[in-house]
């Protein structure tokens, strides 16, 4: 018996130095979060906060950390874009919907609500990085704010400078086309004068579409583009796309939905969509030849919608160069052409950032043919969301 | 952060017999109640002993338990010496929510106390 109470009474002890040395790593952990110039919040999945650093509390819980708990993100601190408009916390470019597909960091205007006039609050410009913390039994979202670094300020400082330029070039760019466009009419230049006259044209043409990419990047870049998000079947999305084309980009296409029964139902801002599948149908014209066949699929996965534009051109060799084709201006060296227009380099790069801006991917393949090596065709796979809202009802979500 | 700690501090919320007291040692154990406290949120003695986290709401108990350990660390503390709107857990396990005012105070001996009064903000003891 005195055994046992000898046994009982060192095991106890035992536990007792195990719990206080774990109190005392729990309290150098918090000295050490508190003293970060960093903030730091960790929020459950309804997006109240479980966990905040001193930071965190004096930027937007008055001070103290413990009265943060339990509370949304949207009850004490509202994002706002880098033009100063608010976000929806269900906008692509919020850092929880980010976060629901991938960790990644973006610098965002961030507004405290705690404090008592909210409206004369200053907005803050923070870099947030975010990242998803999964547990067994239940999920949480790391959000980390940090002042930019001056190499962040002088990004930004160049993108507006690209942005302004952009902006600036366009007027100039219009003039000159419809100058060139009266010169071509007149009848007295000769097929030499009105050939140069024609390229002058058409380099001017892709010039400025060149600065409508730079500006659309630019805004891309800069978290600044409105999006117009809407929920509907994929298949009537390309339905509305298909009727702006002219005759001989329709004829060129073949949709196909590998099972009528699936659901397609997707969310996305049509204007960006008509400008990605314009960009994808550019440049398989481009590339494939006098006869052009493209073949637009869908599959349904239990997350996402996929939209597989497959082309009949070269393709693309080597899984490195689907990585290369969408950095900007990047030009794969076995597709020069002489014969082939020149594109801006910047498609399949707009491609990319439009659709990461909705919440989805792009990416590129050329499968191989069964004889081996050569592989024919580019397949480009746009990776949709699936909306969270119920499904089957057709609505509209502008902001 | 808040390093001054007054002299008396716990005594003069004991005296507070209209509200709920609660005190705990420097290992966060319940060392003493009032009547108040036993009477709103129904524990009985067997809380003595038991870490005061046994009346936060589980969702406070992670920052409590790392303040507290801080605590020990730096004697340094944001939480004392005014209102703090949180919540009191019952015997039950029904949850009230509170204003808790918490101070510390160090013993002659070097050893650290603290104590809290409790105001109910809802149910028939709201005041």
């Amino acid at each position: 018996m005195l055994a046992e109470d000898s046994f009982s009474g060192s095991a106890e002890a035992e536990s007792r130095a195990l719990i206080q040395q774990m109190s005392q790593s729990l309290g150098l952990l918090r000295v050490a979060f508190d003293s970060t110039g960093e903030a730091m919040l960790i929020l459950d999945e309804s997006a109240a906060v479980r966990w905040a650093n001193q930071q965190a509390a004096d930027l937007w819980g008055g001070g103290i950390t413990l009265q943060m708990i339990g509370r949304p993100l949207s009850a004490l601190l509202q994002f706002h874009h880098l033009d100063r408009s608010p976000m929806g916390d269900e906008e692509p470019s919020h850092p929880l919907q980010k976060a629901l597909t991938a960790e990644g960091r973006n610098s965002y205007l961030i507004q405290a609500l705690s404090d008592p006039a909210p409206e004369e609050t200053q907005l803050i410009t923070r870099s947030v990085s975010w990242r998803q913390i999964m547990q067994i039994d239940q999920n949480f979202t790391l959000l980390i704010f940090r002042d930019l670094d001056p190499l962040e300020k002088a990004l930004a400082r160049q993108r507006q400078f690209i942005d302004n330029l952009a902006h600036e070039l366009r007027t100039p760019l219009a003039i000159i086309t419809g100058n060139l466009h009266r010169l071509k009419r007149k009848k007295q230049f000769s097929n030499t004068l009105q050939q140069s006259l024609s390229d002058a044209v058409e380099e001017t043409q892709r010039i400025a579409t060149l600065v409508d990419h730079l500006l659309l990047l630019s805004e891309l870049d800069t978290d600044s583009r409105r999006w117009k998000l809407q929920i509907d079947d994929l298949q009537n999305f390309i339905g509305q796309w298909i009727v702006t084309l002219n005759p001989e980009s329709r004829g060129c296409l073949q949709v196909i939905a590998v099972n009528e029964t699936d659901d397609y139902q997707v969310q996305l801002d049509q204007d960006a969509f008509h400008l990605i599948l314009d960009n994808l149908l550019d440049n398989s014209r481009r590339f494939s030849g006098s006869k052009p066949l493209i073949q637009i699929q869908f599959v349904q996965s239990v997350s996402h919608v996929e939209l597989k534009f497959i082309d009949n051109g070269p393709g693309i060799k080597n899984d490195d160069l689907c990585v290369a084709a969408f950095e900007r201006f990047t030009r794969i060296e076995e597709h020069r052409n002489a014969d082939m227009a020149d594109g801006g380099g910047l498609g399949l790069s707009l491609v990319q950032s439009l659709m990461e801006g909705m919440g989805g991917s792009a990416s590129c393949s050329s499968p191989d043919v069964p004889t081996g090596s050569a592989r024919l065709g580019l397949v480009v796979t746009l990776q949709f969301p699936r909306p969270k809202s119920s499904l089957g009802i057709k609505t509209s979500v502008q902001r | 952060m808040s390093n001054s700690w007054t002299p008396g501090a716990v005594d003069a919320l004991r005296q507070q017999h209209n509200l709920p007291f609660v005190r705990t040692d420097e290992q966060g154990q319940v060392v003493e109640f009032n009547d108040r406290f036993r009477l709103i949120y129904g524990w009985d003695d067997g809380l003595v002993g038991q870490t005061i986290g046994m009346i936060l709401p589980a969702s406070f108990r992670e920052l409590h338990h790392a303040g507290f350990s801080r605590f020990k660390l730096t004697e340094t503390s944001k939480l004392v010496n005014h209102p703090l709107e949180l919540a009191t857990i019952c015997s039950d396990g029904a949850e009230i929510r509170s204003e808790h005012f918490i101070v510390a105070e160090r013993s002659d001996a070097g050893g650290w106390s603290f104590a809290a009064t409790l105001r109910p903000l809802e149910g028939p003891h709201a005041c």
